[in-house]
């Protein structure tokens, strides 16, 4: 049996402070077990048993409504029916009939999840995730998502079903007619450049058995992806940062489709590690200039004409790892300024060498963002100066921010900025005027959680613009922290402050009178895994902005999940 | 930390998702899977962009995983239409970054975008703007320029893409037909991106290390292998290994390469660590049915963890050494290189060449690809591997290091630190005078460093043959100064100290100071023990 400690950093990758000594996690062992028991059950295993006096919803609700049909889209939904005493015969045509949409009735890809394990009066209440995905007869696609809740009876050691309701049910189909949807094309774009062959198609678990750590190699390397025209021809070409030791890569989009590595002759091959960049205007001369984020400072390269890459300039801050960065006039004087999110206040922190207070919901160890003015628009040519302090950004900075979008939330015509923080309370800066107040809390979007994007859209088309907050979603943290024995010294409002920790993405709903409602959960966007970027986009041109979420934290090749 | 270095996951293959907007912004429906879009891979960033320009948005993503990015582009085909805009400012910012542009429609209700440059996590969108409309057509379009001053264009066709200049007016349409890729699918793709070599960026100076002959003695590998050559290549193999007897053979074959180069070469066997005697006997008598013209010998038990420790701490993946693997090591003992897998004579023979080139140069051979550093590193590793050496339990390596290369650390601010630690965990593996020297020299360096004075104290009071508790004592004390009286452990050994020499009183007064530290407070196992110590 795992301690708890060692359960908490599985939950988070963190360990947290002070757990109880002699507390054990049982319920971690009974997860377990409750997969695969209802996993057996669906795939009609032998020796899986129901309790005697056995009741269930049918697995396909037998009330499922079409709520959504366009564009070869199918969405239906339904909840539990009437509770149904059935034996093992009853049980195997429920999932059968569940499953009866797929080609032979097989989906390729199924899950099971238990996010919720509760010990209630010899009754144990678990709430199961099930997921599946496969193709349909006939053509198109198929997914289910349904949510349920299981009570099971010990007997002899054993996990018996005592009955099952369906919460949740929903089964999106695509019959697109042609074809897929989205389909893997980088090979077609990227497979005539050496750097795909042998740089790009491999990840950083490659790297890291290769690129010595004397070349700043760590484990938590992640880079972005930013698209832009550099060259004038209004294609957007493309800028793949990488590891240490490890070149950036610029592509440029040709006329075919196809793009062509050019990082060595336009001088962006740097080798030092870039999390995010930028293609943006900076010295107003028609052309995409570039902005790196690099651990060395924030590397400023001029674009000479033809994308032929000039360093100008590097900015360097107090705290050295800079994480992401936005640009933005925020002060209406025609240039574009730079604002630099960090994670963390020591140089080595990323690297796993000291480590942040941990405390989940609320650090306040973080590096200090930084608002660089351009001089620009002033004739000082390349010359960024920190005005971080001079415009209010210097409010509540302290956190370890990962991302920061800037948008006109307030409609009256300036710039504000939503800034995501890791391990606590995220930042809304209002613009007045050129200065910055702090108003998260009072706005309603402090979303105390892992925060790692922000992404603004006017979702629901009503003239202001929404947001949405990449957090994580992890079944052991809630099946933890949902529990009486977790951690009883705490407070009810701070043990939901961990609960809250690990529910999900956020989406805040503009009211329009300056603050915003969570509606994450009734939108059905909030369980979105391990989230990183979490943005809208309009995916089907339909008018209304969709979401993407970019998931998963650090995949092995050989090995299973810690 | 630990288990990620060594290759295990953690929230791993966690599928991307996709929630479509089902009209109204009321619900979104779950379609990760339908779209295509739930690949099971460590995704981070996201950029939107009509790639192909068909119309309709495509996204690249970005990955932890391999491959580094993935181009997700949308080929369905949409009913909808779509209006694209790249919008260009002459009083406002050049990119119009901050732009906020409404289109209304024939009908329903309009769509608001602002143009950004930096969102989600990491990444950037295309500024072409992505309006989609349904089967509609566009009946305005208004552009709030960054800046307040609002402008209308009128005359855009959904459907189409254009250029809307500040100021202007007018769109000005941007013709540029969508096309399909090309299908280049590569051939011989490569299985592995990485070569074979690590070659490291400084060599890496090493302590002396020993072998097994076979006749079963330990010997040093420096000594006749080495001997007066330039280089040694220390091969590791199995006989069970098809890739190592090749290896060997090819080996043999350029003996004369090597003998001009000045390379020496010795081959050490593994099969004796799981087979005993018999398998290294085996292996003997495979060597000599081939007439193999080098040294050859038995890798140890302790040899091979020590490699596998040299191979962890530079790299950070922690993985186990496969066979063969061959590491070269230069005329002044360094660890230039080490190979996985066959390594080709002339590689090893080439990597000794480049060790006179100038160190710039020289690096630019040590990466997997050209490209430039803008702030290349310089870090002097040889402290961390010393400490790690003592940590492991390396301790005559780890004093081979320590003495032999003394010159070079001493100017390393860093080295008392190592030297405390390596007195610390001698300490703790009864090497009592071994960590005496390590304290000494220490406080050489640096006379109040807390941990070496503390160190020295323990030693003198703890230790049956060294014992001295009076100037035992002295350096608890001083200890205890050095440190502010703010480390709880230091006062632990200071209340021993003190009483050992019979000052009781002085006794109890550090030990309450002791237990009213913070540290104390949380530390229950320092509390039991300070406590113990009162009730002595």
């Amino acid at each position: 049996m795992r301690d708890g400690a060692n359960v908490l950093v599985s939950v988070v990758g963190q360990p947290v402070i002070e757990t109880a000594p002699g507390v054990e996690w049982e319920s971690e062992q009974t997860a377990e077990e409750v997969k695969s028991a209802i996993k057996g059950l669906v795939h009609l295993e032998s020796g899986k048993r129901l309790l005697e006096g056995f009741e269930m919803a049918p697995l396909r609700p037998t009330e499922l409504k079409v709520k959504y049909e366009e564009d070869g889209v199918t969405v239906s939904r339904g909840k539990s029916g009437e509770m149904l005493k059935v034996g093992m015969d009853g049980f195997s045509k429920s999932v059968e009939s569940l499953l009866a949409v797929y080609e032979e009735g097989q989906p390729e890809y199924e899950l099971f999840k238990v996010f919720r394990v509760e010990e209630k009066s010899g009754v144990l209440v678990t709430r199961i995730r099930f997921e599946s995905s496969g193709n349909i007869t006939g053509s198109g696609r198929v997914q289910q998502r349904a949510e349920w809740r299981c009570d099971w009876a010990r007997r002899d050691g054993e996990l018996y079903l005592k009955s099952l309701v369906v919460e949740d049910f929903e089964e999106v189909v695509w019959r697109g007619g042609e074809g897929p949807w989205f389909v893997n094309r980088e090979e077609e774009v990227l497979g005539g450049n050496d750097s795909w062959r042998k740089q790009l198609r491999f990840g950083l678990d490659e790297w890291l058995q290769r690129v010595e750590i004397f070349h700043g190699s760590f484990l938590g390397q992640r880079s972005g992806v930013a698209v832009g025209d550099v060259n004038g021809d209004g294609r957007d070409d493309l800028y793949v940062p990488q590891p240490s030791g490890l070149p950036n890569r610029l592509f440029l989009h040709e006329a075919d489709g196809t793009a062509r590595d050019v990082s060595t002759e336009s001088g962006a091959d740097w080798l030092d590690f870039t999390s995010a960049s930028l293609i943006v205007d900076l010295d107003n001369d028609g052309d995409g200039d570039l902005a790196l984020a690099t651990n060395s400072g924030l590397l400023i390269l001029e674009n000479t004409g033809g994308a032929k890459f000039v360093r100008r300039a590097v900015l360097k801050t107090a705290d050295e790892d800079v994480e992401s960065l936005t640009a933005v006039d925020f002060d209406g004087d025609s240039d574009l300024d730079l604002y630099l999110c960090f994670d963390y206040a020591r140089a080595g922190a990323r690297r796993g060498e000291v480590r942040g207070s941990g405390v989940l919901h609320n650090s306040n160890d973080g590096g200090a963002n930084v608002l660089f003015s351009s001089g620009q628009a002033e004739g000082k040519g390349w010359a960024f100066r920190d005005v971080t302090r001079e415009v209010g950004l210097d409010a509540k900075n302290r956190r370890h921010s990962l991302a920061a979008a800037w948008e006109d939330y307030d409609n009256d015509g300036d710039q504000d900025l939503y800034v995501a923080n890791d391990y606590g309370h995220n930042c809304l800066y209002r613009n007045e005027g050129g200065q910055f107040v702090e108003v998260a809390s009072a706005a309603g979007v402090v979303d105390a959680g892992p925060g790692m994007s922000a992404s603004w859209a006017d979702y629901d088309r009503d003239g202001d613009m929404d947001l949405y907050v990449g957090n994580m979603f992890s079944s052991a943290g809630g099946r933890i922290f949902t529990q009486e024995k977790f951690r009883p010294w705490l407070a009810d409002e701070e043990k939901g402050l961990y609960r809250r920790f690990v529910k999900g993405n956020s989406m805040f709903e503009n009211l329009g009178n300056g603050t915003f409602q969570e509606v994450g959960a009734v939108r059905g966007v909030e369980t979105a895994r391990w989230a990183w970027s979490s943005v809208f986009g309009d995916l089907n041109n339909d008018g209304w902005e969709d979401v993407v979420v970019a998931n998963g934290y650090v995949t092995a090749p050989d090995t299973g999940d810690l | 930390m630990t288990l990620l270095r060594q290759g295990r996951s953690f929230s791993g293959r966690e599928r991307h998702c996709g929630f479509l907007n089902t009209g109204g912004g009321r619900r979104f429906a779950d379609i990760s899977e339908v779209s295509g879009l739930s690949l099971p891979e460590d995704g981070t960033g996201v950029a939107f962009c009509d790639w192909d320009q068909d119309g309709d948005l495509d996204l690249w993503m970005s990955n932890r995983s391999g491959p580094q990015v993935r181009f997700f582009r949308n080929e369905a085909k949409w009913p909808g239409r779509s209006l694209r805009l790249l919008l260009e400012g002459t009083k406002c910012n050049r990119d119009a970054i901050g732009a906020r542009v409404t289109v209304m429609a024939m009908s329903g209700k309009p769509v608001t975008k602002t143009l950004r440059a930096g969102e989600g996590y990491l990444s950037q969108s295309s500024k072409w703007l992505h309006f989609g409309f349904g089967e509609n057509e566009v009946k305005s379009v208004t552009v709030r320029w960054p800046g307040g001053d609002e402008e209308e264009f009128s005359g855009l066709k959904s459907g189409e893409a254009y250029r809307l200049k500040e100021g202007e007016g007018r769109a000005v349409s941007f013709s540029n037909p969508g096309v399909e890729p090309v299908s280049v699918i590569p051939e011989d793709l490569p299985e592995s991106g990485r070569t074979n070599g690590i070659v490291l960026g400084i060599p890496l100076p090493l302590p002396l290390l020993k072998y097994e002959s076979n006749a079963g003695e330990s010997v040093e590998l420096f000594d006749q292998p080495l001997g007066k050559r330039r280089g040694l290549l220390v091969n590791l193999w199995s006989a069970e290994c098809e890739a190592c007897l090749e290896e060997l053979s090819e080996l043999a074959d350029a003996r004369r390469q090597f003998e001009a180069a000045g390379l020496g070469v010795i081959v050490l066997n593994v099969d004796g660590l799981e087979g005993g005697k018999k398998a290294s006997r085996e292996a003997a008598r495979r060597l000599n049915g081939m007439r193999f013209p080098f040294f050859s010998g038995n890798a140890t038990e302790s040899l091979v963890r020590f490699l596998q420790l040299t191979n962890d701490e530079l790299l950070v993946a922690q993985r186990p050494l496969p066979v063969p693997t061959s590491f070269l090591i230069d005329q002044n003992w360094r660890l230039v290189a080490i190979y996985k897998g066959k390594v080709l004579p002339e590689q090893a023979i080439s990597e000794m060449e480049r060790l006179a080139l100038p160190f710039e140069e020289r690096r630019k051979g040590t990466l997997p690809f050209e490209g430039r550093w803008h702030f290349a590193p310089k870090n002097f590793v040889m402290l961390n591997f010393a400490d790690r050496l003592f940590q492991r339990g390396f301790f005559e390596e780890g004093r081979d290091l320590v003495t032999r290369y003394a010159r070079f650390m001493e100017p390393q601010p860093l080295f008392p630190g190592v030297l405390s630690n390596a007195g610390i965990r001698c300490l703790d593996a009864g090497r009592a005078h071994e960590a005496r020297e390590y304290f000494q020299k220490a406080l050489s360096l640096d006379p109040n460093r807390v941990m070496a004075l503390h160190g020295l104290a323990r030693v003198l009071s703890e230790n049956l043959i060294l014992e001295d508790q009076t100037e035992a004592l002295k350096f608890a004390r001083r200890a205890a100064e050095a440190g502010n009286f703010g480390n709880a452990g230091v006062l632990s050994t200071l209340v021993q100290c003190l009483q050992a020499n019979g000052e009781e009183q002085e006794a109890m007064t550090v030990l309450e100071r002791a237990l009213a530290l913070p540290e104390a407070r949380k530390n229950a196992d320092l509390r039991d023990r300070l406590n113990a110590l009162k009730s002595e």
